[in-house]
């Protein structure tokens, strides 16, 4: 876990605010047992297992939290949510956290999800609705052509469409999407 | 029985074989769908990772839409599921979000009226039953070995059966006289969007579930999720080089086992779709 704080170097607001939002109420229930960490199948891969993560969100942790690869490596499984004894949402806890660290732009550089993120979120912006190829693609600009094989085959079979599709009321969608960023 | 049908959008793109097979097969069953008018994106968790409120305006608007058709709305995108009966919950339990999304869906004059959410299998098992759909097998299963998948986001976390331990897809095909094979690792998860990248992160999970499946003597895995779907069967090659062991299987929606059973096509079923073939005539 990380080095040890002193009291002025940690920040309680952080803990504060994630207690605020829907989901994340419960962390001062945790009895630290690791039943989260044990259930999660992708815990081995974490620099801070879930278990440390909420114990660090609690004491105000925030940059550890913040730039932790742990929340991109979180598939949003639930595993965790329904066997914690304190009843802890810890896989929306994440999701809290998730959305602190997209809006500071404090994530690692080189992982794939926030630009995943990003482009869905332009794509629905723009449209009202997605086509997951083509976010995948702006997303890892060229990367994904190591997967060119497999979407030649999918494409074959009638799998891999790159057609965009849009609602028919685009501008209220749009006003939705606007409203709700301003809510 | 009539239900307000959301496809939503990664169906219509990619994978036309769980669109195909889920209309064939209610059309035997007697199950009106009405696609939503105008439907849009879920937002899936890549909008909910970014911004709350909008994530919840946009099922919220789903919902709302849905409501013209029928108190019951269907979505067999689990993500998408999700993400619907997500809105439900906060508008119950969080006034002061409920509020906030009062207060966009009005900016935008939708009126919040909310509808039931279910998943296909759910409309199988629990408003169709079981006895009816026996009735109308052409042709059972007997002979084949089906592994029953679940995947995470269809019992977890607001789904109706036991969110680690479900049974009704055991049920579905063992009516079917399918062998039905005991999967321990039925609700692990498949790795989700962590395998777009192709690294061990997300393919290790889908390999443990492949390898299991095979050494329990699995004929095809059946899943009632699309993300399961997809993971499970367009990665297998990658996988058996990267492990170095053959973990070849076919991966059907469960649509599509349950519609050869009712003596639907092959094409009717989208099975020629399918990456890793399978054939009910070869057992």
């Amino acid at each position: 876990m990380g080095k040890v704080k002193f009291e002025s170097e940690v920040d309680r607001s952080f803990t504060e605010e994630i207690l605020s939002e829907p989901g994340g109420e419960a962390i001062l229930k945790c009895i630290q047992c690791g039943t989260c960490s044990s259930t999660c199948p992708l815990s081995h891969f974490m620099d801070y297992t879930p278990r440390q993560i909420i114990y660090m969100v609690r004491e105000g942790f925030k940059k550890e939290v913040l730039s932790s690869r742990t929340l991109w490596i979180c598939a949003s499984c639930f595993s965790c949510v329904v066997q914690c004894p304190s009843g802890i949402k810890i896989a929306d806890v994440m999701h809290i956290i998730k959305r602190k660290a997209m809006a500071e732009g404090v994530y690692p550089k080189d992982e794939f999800l926030p630009k995943l993120y990003k482009s869905f979120y332009e794509s629905v912006k723009a449209s009202g609705r997605i086509n997951e190829t083509n976010v995948v693609r702006k997303a890892s600009l060229g990367k994904a052509l190591g997967m060119l094989g497999l979407g030649l085959k999918l494409r074959g079979k009638g799998r891999l469409s790159l057609a965009e599709e849009s609602v028919k009321d685009v501008s209220q969608v749009r006003k939705l999407i606007e409203e709700a960023e301003k809510a | 029985m009539k239900y307000a049908y959301y496809p939503g959008c990664t169906l219509r793109a990619s994978y036309p074989h769980v669109d195909m097979s889920l209309k064939s097969v209610f059309r035997v069953l007697g199950v009106e769908l009405v696609e939503i008018d105008d439907w849009n994106c879920c937002g899936s968790t890549a909008v909910e990772n970014i911004s709350e409120a909008v994530s919840l305006a946009l099922s919220a608007r789903n919902i709302c839409l849905a409501a013209k058709i029928s108190d019951t709305m269907l979505t067999p995108c689990t993500e998408c599921l999700l993400q619907q009966r997500r809105v439900l919950y906060i508008m119950e339990q969080y006034p002061k979000v409920r509020e906030k999304v009062l207060k966009v869906l009005e900016k935008v004059g939708l009126e919040w009226k909310p509808v039931k959410v279910v998943h296909p299998l759910e409309i199988v098992v629990n408003d169709i039953g079981l006895d009816k759909v026996k009735e109308k097998v052409k042709r059972d299963l007997s002979g084949i070995k089906v592994v029953p998948y679940y995947g995470c986001l269809i019992t977890r976390p607001y789904g109706s059966e036991h969110p680690l331990y479900p049974t009704s897809m055991d049920e579905l095909f063992s009516a079917l006289k399918a062998e039905v094979i005991d999967y321990p690792l039925k609700t692990k998860c498949c790795g989700a969007t962590l395998t777009a990248t192709g690294d061990e992160r997300g393919l290790s999970l889908v390999y443990q579930l492949l390898k299991d499946a095979k050494r329990r003597g699995g004929n095809v895995i059946v899943v009632p999720c699309t993300v399961c779907q997809f993971n499970l069967e367009v990665f297998q090659d990658k996988i058996s080089t990267m492990y170095g062991e053959n973990v070849s299987i076919p991966v059907l929606y469960f649509t599509q086992l349950l519609g050869l059973a009712l003596g639907l096509s092959e094409s009717e079923l989208g099975i020629d779709k399918l990456l890793v073939p399978f054939s009910i005539s070869a057992r």
